[in-house]
């Protein structure tokens, strides 16, 4: 997805390293339930 | 040349069988021309139409069930790893499930005519722990329209093959070669292309500790969650501030993204 993106024009794409898992090994901070869903971005 | 067909005639189901299982258990053989080739055997009479249809259907359902079985007992690692060979491996998993998501096991019916999904659908119907006989039923009739529909299409049209078939061997070994070259070349600029991007990528990802300092700082970044929505039900926790996205809808809304500040994805 990032490479799409990166073709696509958008060029400060960062992936998440280790993703979701590697932010939960560090032991930090998670909300449940349904995040920010179909949101724009920008806003 | 001469030789081989000679070798197709006299072989042609067991090259059928061999080529159709290797080609359906993802190494990379088109398996197209050797069903339309069969085809155009069987229109000469040098083999039987519904012998060779049977073998390729036979064949292609046997690789399609060690790929079930796989999916099954080893879950959706069967998938990434499929992908992850194909030649468009970033939208591959993406797509796959996608695709089995809006149509279900009638997703298999189509399935072999789409490349890439080929190979795919059958361990995605046993990630999903789709029925065996489910599985069998819809896969049966998905192989049935494919190496029917091509065999057909070889020996309805085997006269006119044999002209094309006759000019090929006329130009030989050269023409062998441009092919081969052409894929070759394909395969090769892709690959390029994309290890360049990883590169970039590579170098552009993020630390999970990285992200935290700058969502403690107040920096302005947006967090993007762009896992399946079969993924986030099985695992609903997410990053606090994350805007959660199907990666179809990503795609549609690209003028809101910002360009001015860093977007940090994750999909897993």
């Amino acid at each position: 997805m990032a490479l799409l993106l990166r073709n696509k024009g958008i060029k400060r794409i960062r992936p998440l390293a280790g993703g979701l898992e590697g932010w939960r090994k560090l032991g930090f901070p998670l909300v449940t339930g349904k995040a920010e869903t179909e949101t724009e971005p920008q806003a | 040349m001469n030789e081989t067909l000679s070798f197709l005639m006299r072989h042609g189901y067991t090259v059928l069988f061999v080529w159709v299982f290797a080609e359906q258990i993802g190494l990379p053989l088109p398996a197209v021309p050797i069903l339309i080739a069969a085809g155009a055997l069987a229109g000469g009479g040098h083999i039987n139409l519904f012998m060779a249809a049977g073998v390729a259907i036979f064949a292609a359902l046997l690789s399609d069930g060690v790929w079930y079985e796989l999916g099954r007992r080893r879950g959706v690692k069967v998938l990434q790893f499929l992908c992850r060979i194909s030649l468009e491996p970033d939208s591959c998993v993406r797509r796959t499930e996608n695709a089995f998501t809006r149509h279900g096991a009638k997703s298999l019916l189509v399935a072999k005519f789409i490349p890439g999904f080929s190979t795919a659908a059958p361990p995605l119907a046993g990630v999903f722990q789709m029925r065996a006989t489910r599985f069998l039923f819809w896969d049966a009739l998905g192989s049935l329209l494919w190496a029917g529909g091509f065999i057909g299409l070889g020996f309805v049209f085997s006269s006119q093959l044999d002209a094309v078939t006759g000019r090929a061997l006329s130009l030989g070994s050269w023409l062998f070669g441009i092919l081969f070259g052409a894929l070759a070349a394909y395969i090769a600029w892709k690959y390029i292309h994309r290890q360049r991007l990883m590169r970039q990528l590579r170098i552009a990802r993020i630390t999970p500790e990285e992200l935290k300092q700058k969502i403690d700082a107040s920096e302005e970044v947006v967090v993007v969650d762009l896992r399946h929505s079969m993924d986030f039900e099985a695992d609903p926790e997410t990053i606090p501030g994350a805007h959660r996205m199907e990666a179809s809808e990503l795609e549609e809304a690209l003028h809101l993204i910002p360009r001015d500040r860093d977007v940090v994805l994750y999909c897993t």
